[in-house]
């Protein structure tokens, strides 16, 4: 599978210019730790790719998770690439796109491992870099879609912010004129969508909730739309249930807590509903958490998602 | 019966909880510690960074940090518990290593030095090891249960000494502080400083070479002290205790966990499997009541209940080998008091059916 930096020196047999239809996107997959962002960013890439659209999908986090979600299947899809973004790598394209200074990325060892430090403590270096990369891959136009498991939540913020901070950091000194393509593109809203992913729990409905809020109020991305991931499936009370749960043993405790599941899905999905987005819900059903396959299914639909 | 668990916790004198985040790692240290004191009448101190709230709760800790506190048990045994504050640590390590009041005030003011040891994981990874070199050797107790921070990355933790020790010792270290020591290196380090310029910007970067040019006059103290650390993490009464739940993500991480301890010469003596289902239910699976069910969307979600991943589905053998293995029910609500937490580990295991 095509991995580090691949992306970025594009393969010349592909048209450089789009073939006509809507301009290149980027979807950002936002969401908590452990909701599956990475499937659910697999699954919204394959489904594009086997629709015929050029897809690259950016795996921000850099966990492997998403190279692991696609497995064998990305290989099936020329027109889908996967790009594995340490920070290392992000400096190194960000100077060699950016600035055009005599140093040679691969000297970048030592420089890159202190930003690691600096990065976390001035908030924004790393959305940069990677803001950089995802909006120098907008401009070249090569793909249909760029779809990015981004980072944590707060982070998709910062990342978000960076666009404005943008202009601020690099000032007007000669690297302006070169950057500011890039301030444009990062503020159009149209081809910057976020969708939101969450787990069917309160605790986590909640945070994505204030996700939402925080996307809408504080970035110009448009969020276009929530997935639910492993939800369950709805169960009613009946005279069948009441009976199983009568019998006191295992069978009962399962009944029990498929009725409670239900329920509390219930309860949740009305919060989220609430909010007025297109929603999917991926179904959380025996032997799905093994494959994407179910994400695939559902994903075109969340392709097409316009937004406001 | 004795639990494997309960093996670790008569003889052992240092126990490292590690595992990835989310899978309640610092409720099982405390039933650890806890359990230690009730049943084996030890002296225990039980070391955690952040614990939730309602943990603290249980424990009777809320507001109290740096200082252990007792917790009542009852019986011979003792339990104290200790917050390490992130912030008040590094503070006290600075004063500890600084050659002079002045380095140490002007670092502990430096605005890149605060949001390091406030927000930056890896200076997380340190601090919670750092505390095991007094400790260890205190005779106020007689076993430490340490809860590790969770880690970005599997091995976050137990590298942490030697980032430390690599920090001060590189080149970079050397580069970034050379505008403070003469000209003719402030030549050499011309390319990396215009680089960094452009990324960041002029002030931000003076700020950040006098960060590093203060921590670097830390650098004897430090390093004899991460030394220190990593002699403790090796020793031989240092054993390790992998938590992790039964669900994929969290299995996959902690065997990486697994391999990385192995791969430093540490043999993980314990797994637990915490949150795993009610075995009365996923034996579900193959009870052919299930399929009697007559409403297809009851049946359904029961299918659903019953699959649920358990210890067993969790643990790889080819990655464990002869690990004990713990499993520990899964609760609708934490535990609300210490009784509560011990009794989190009191069950007997289910028998390994792989055995």
């Amino acid at each position: 599978m095509p991995t580090n930096g691949s992306a970025s020196e594009p393969d010349t047999s592909i048209s450089p210019s789009r073939q006509g239809g809507s301009p290149s996107r980027v979807t950002l997959v936002a969401g908590k730790g452990g909701v599956g962002r990475s499937t659910i960013a697999a699954g919204l890439a394959l489904a594009a790719a086997a629709n015929g659209d050029r897809v690259l999908v950016i795996d921000a986090v850099d966990d492997g998770g998403l190279e692991a979600a696609l497995g064998q299947r990305a290989l099936a899809e020329p027109q889908l690439e996967c790009l594995r973004l340490t920070t290392e790598d992000s400096l190194a394209q960000y100077i060699d796109l950016f600035l055009p200074l005599p140093i040679s990325p691969t000297r970048l060892g030592p420089v890159a491992r202190i930003l690691e430090y600096v990065a976390a403590a001035a908030p924004g270096v790393r959305e940069i870099l990677l803001l950089g990369k995802v909006a120098w891959e907008l401009r070249e136009g090569l793909w249909d879609h760029i779809i990015v498991d981004a980072p944590a939540t707060g982070h998709v913020i910062e990342f978000l912010a960076a666009a404005d901070n943008l202009g601020e950091l690099i000032g007007t000194g000669p690297l302006a004129t070169q950057t500011d393509w890039m301030v444009e593109l990062v503020s159009d809203s149209e081809r910057w969508r976020v969708v939101v992913v969450t787990a069917a729990e309160e605790l986590p409905v909640t945070e994505s909730l204030e996700l939402v809020h925080r996307l809408r109020t504080e970035t110009r991305a448009a969020v276009v739309g929530l997935i639910a991931n492993r939800v369950p499936s709805f169960v009613e009370r009946s005279e069948e249930s009441d009976q199983l749960i009568e019998l006191d043993d295992g069978l009962a405790l399962a009944v029990t807590t498929a009725l409670e599941r239900s329920s509390s899905w219930r309860q949740q999905r009305e919060r989220l509903t609430e909010i007025g987005l297109p929603m999917v819900s991926i179904p959380d059903e025996v032997g799905a958490g093994e494959s994407v396959d179910a994400v695939v299914e559902q994903a075109a639909d969340v392709m097409g998602w316009d937004g406001e | 019966m004795s639990t494997p668990a309960d093996e670790l916790l008569r003889e052992a004198t240092v126990l490292v909880v590690v595992g990835p985040g989310g899978v309640g790692k610092t409720t099982l240290a405390a039933a650890l510690g806890a359990r230690a004191a009730k049943e084996f009448e030890r002296r225990v101190l039980v070391v955690t960074v952040d614990p939730a709230r309602r943990l603290a709760d249980a424990l009777g800790t809320t507001g109290q940090a740096e200082e252990a506190v007792l917790v009542p048990v009852g019986g011979n045994g003792r339990l104290w518990t200790l917050m390490v504050d992130m912030s008040m640590s590094w503070d006290r390590l600075v004063a500890g290593h600084a050659p002079d009041p002045q380095v140490r005030d002007d670092l502990l003011q430096n605005r890149l030095y605060r949001t390091l040891t406030e927000k930056f994981v890896q200076s997380h990874d340190y601090i919670a090891l750092d505390r095991l070199v007094e400790l260890a050797d205190d005779d106020t107790y007689d076993l430490v249960v340490i809860d590790t921070p969770p880690s970005t990355h599997a091995l976050g933790v137990l590298d942490a000494p030697d980032h430390m020790i690599n920090f001060f010792g590189s080149r970079l270290l050397t580069w970034l502080t050379a505008p403070y020591r003469n000209r003719l290196v402030r030549a050499a380090a011309a390319p990396f400083l215009s680089v960094a310029e452009r990324l960041l910007g002029g002030a931000f970067l003076a700020e950040v070479a006098d960060f590093f040019w203060l921590f670097s006059q830390l650098q004897p103290g430090f390093v004899r002290r991460a030394e220190q650390v990593k002699a403790t993490l090796a020793s031989s009464s240092t054993r390790y205790i992998v938590v992790q739940t039964p669900e994929k993500q969290p299995a996959l991480r902690a065997a990486q966990l697994g391999a990385a301890l192995r791969d430093r010469g540490l043999e993980p003596a314990l797994v637990v499997v915490n949150r795993s289902p009610d075995p009365a239910v996923t034996q579900l699976r193959i009870d052919p009541r299930l399929d009697a069910i007559v409403d297809d969307s009851l049946r359904t979600a029961v299918r659903r209940v019953a699959a649920d991943p358990t210890a067993d589905d969790a643990i790889d053998r080819s990655v464990w080998s002869d690990v004990p293995v713990q499993s520990v029910a899964r609760r609708s609500t934490g535990p609300q008091d210490v009784a509560e937490l011990i009794s989190l580990l009191s069950v007997a295991p289910d028998r390994d059916p792989l055995e």
